[in-house]
């Protein structure tokens, strides 16, 4: 009675430490088949929401009726003379829980990138299966790899334009 | 008042998801190096562990451990390095201010650094980011079956 009543009150039936393991989806002209095993810890927060910490990397959002869905997004934009460079990423975890112990779903990460007329957009992914672990996630706090988001790309790869590049700049 | 009392005596104590902005307030030499249209957003958070100290201070690890204490509901706490290389010192620090409002943390996280010479202050960088922080509840008896 004393756990119902605990995970009535913290809202966190799926709170803890959660063996994950990522298999990477094909693409036009990829491979997959790529698995990534992670420990992924679930929080829940004074306000309600819901915070996975996939290798470092925190996504917010929330957990519904036994559906968790949580993202990390990041805008960025940069204008030089005439022209715009706007991206967003968006990395989003969605799964389904079975029982308190075990949940599937996917991993996917956007990218839409705008320069000048040009737009670019990228879609990728790995299906997801996970089973929860007896440990405290409080341990893996502090792992701040950022594994799954900083190895993408935009900065590298816009940050350098020569004036040329955005023709005219008046 | 009332808050402190229900959440003891330590009410900063806890882990802490940071939400920082995406754009510094920047002062001193380096306020015009970045001087250009760019704009980032993002809602990436950050983990902090604050402890309450046998001395009655706090511990914050934030990416280093900055240490002070809360006085009239207003938490400080800071970190500083200097190392001197010949007739040069040069000095980091990281310093947290915050307070708790309904639940939440909000305040200000300043990082800079400087350098003096002989001739005194030859450089200063100075950036202050804002911040709003939600308290991580969970706690290992809401989810460990069997306990």
């Amino acid at each position: 009675m004393t756990a119902l009543w605990l995970l009535a009150a913290c809202g966190g039936g799926y709170d803890g430490s959660w063996l994950m393991s990522f298999i990477y989806k094909a693409e036009e002209g990829g491979g997959s088949g790529q698995r990534d095993d992670l420990i992924v810890d679930i929080y829940t927060t004074a306000s309600g929401q819901t915070v996975a910490n996939l290798a470092g990397t925190l996504m917010t959002g929330a957990i519904e009726a036994g559906a968790i869905e949580v993202s990390l997004v990041e805008s960025y934009a940069y204008k030089r003379g005439n022209c715009t460079y706007e991206s967003e990423q968006r990395l989003t975890l969605t799964g389904e829980f079975s029982g308190t112990a075990a949940v599937a779903g996917d991993l996917q990460l956007e990218y839409t990138g705008r320069d000048c007329d040009e737009t670019e957009t990228d879609v990728s992914g790995y299906s997801m299966t996970g089973l929860r672990l007896d440990a405290d996630p409080a341990r893996h706090v502090g792992s701040f790899s950022n594994y799954w988001f900083d190895d993408y790309y935009y900065y590298e790869d816009y940050g350098d334009y020569d004036d040329e590049d955005f023709g005219d700049t008046g | 008042m009332l808050l402190a009392f229900l959440l003891g005596c330590s009410p900063f104590e806890g882990t802490w998801v940071f939400y920082f902005d995406a754009e510094p307030a920047v002062s001193g030499d380096c306020a015009d190096e970045d001087d250009d249209d760019s704009t980032y957003d993002t809602n990436r958070g950050m983990l902090v562990d604050i402890y309450a100290l046998g001395s009655g201070g706090y511990a914050v690890v934030l990416e280093e451990v900055l240490t002070g204490e809360a006085r009239f509901g207003v938490l400080h706490a800071e970190w500083l390095e200097e190392y001197t290389e010949g007739t040069t010192t040069r000095s980091n620090y990281l310093a947290l201010d915050a307070t708790l409002e309904a639940g939440a943390m909000l305040g200000e996280v300043s990082t800079g650094s400087w350098r003096e010479s002989e001739g005194g202050s030859d450089y200063t960088c100075d950036s202050t980011y804002g911040f709003t922080a939600d308290r991580i509840t969970s706690n290992r008896d809401s989810y460990v079956e069997g306990e």
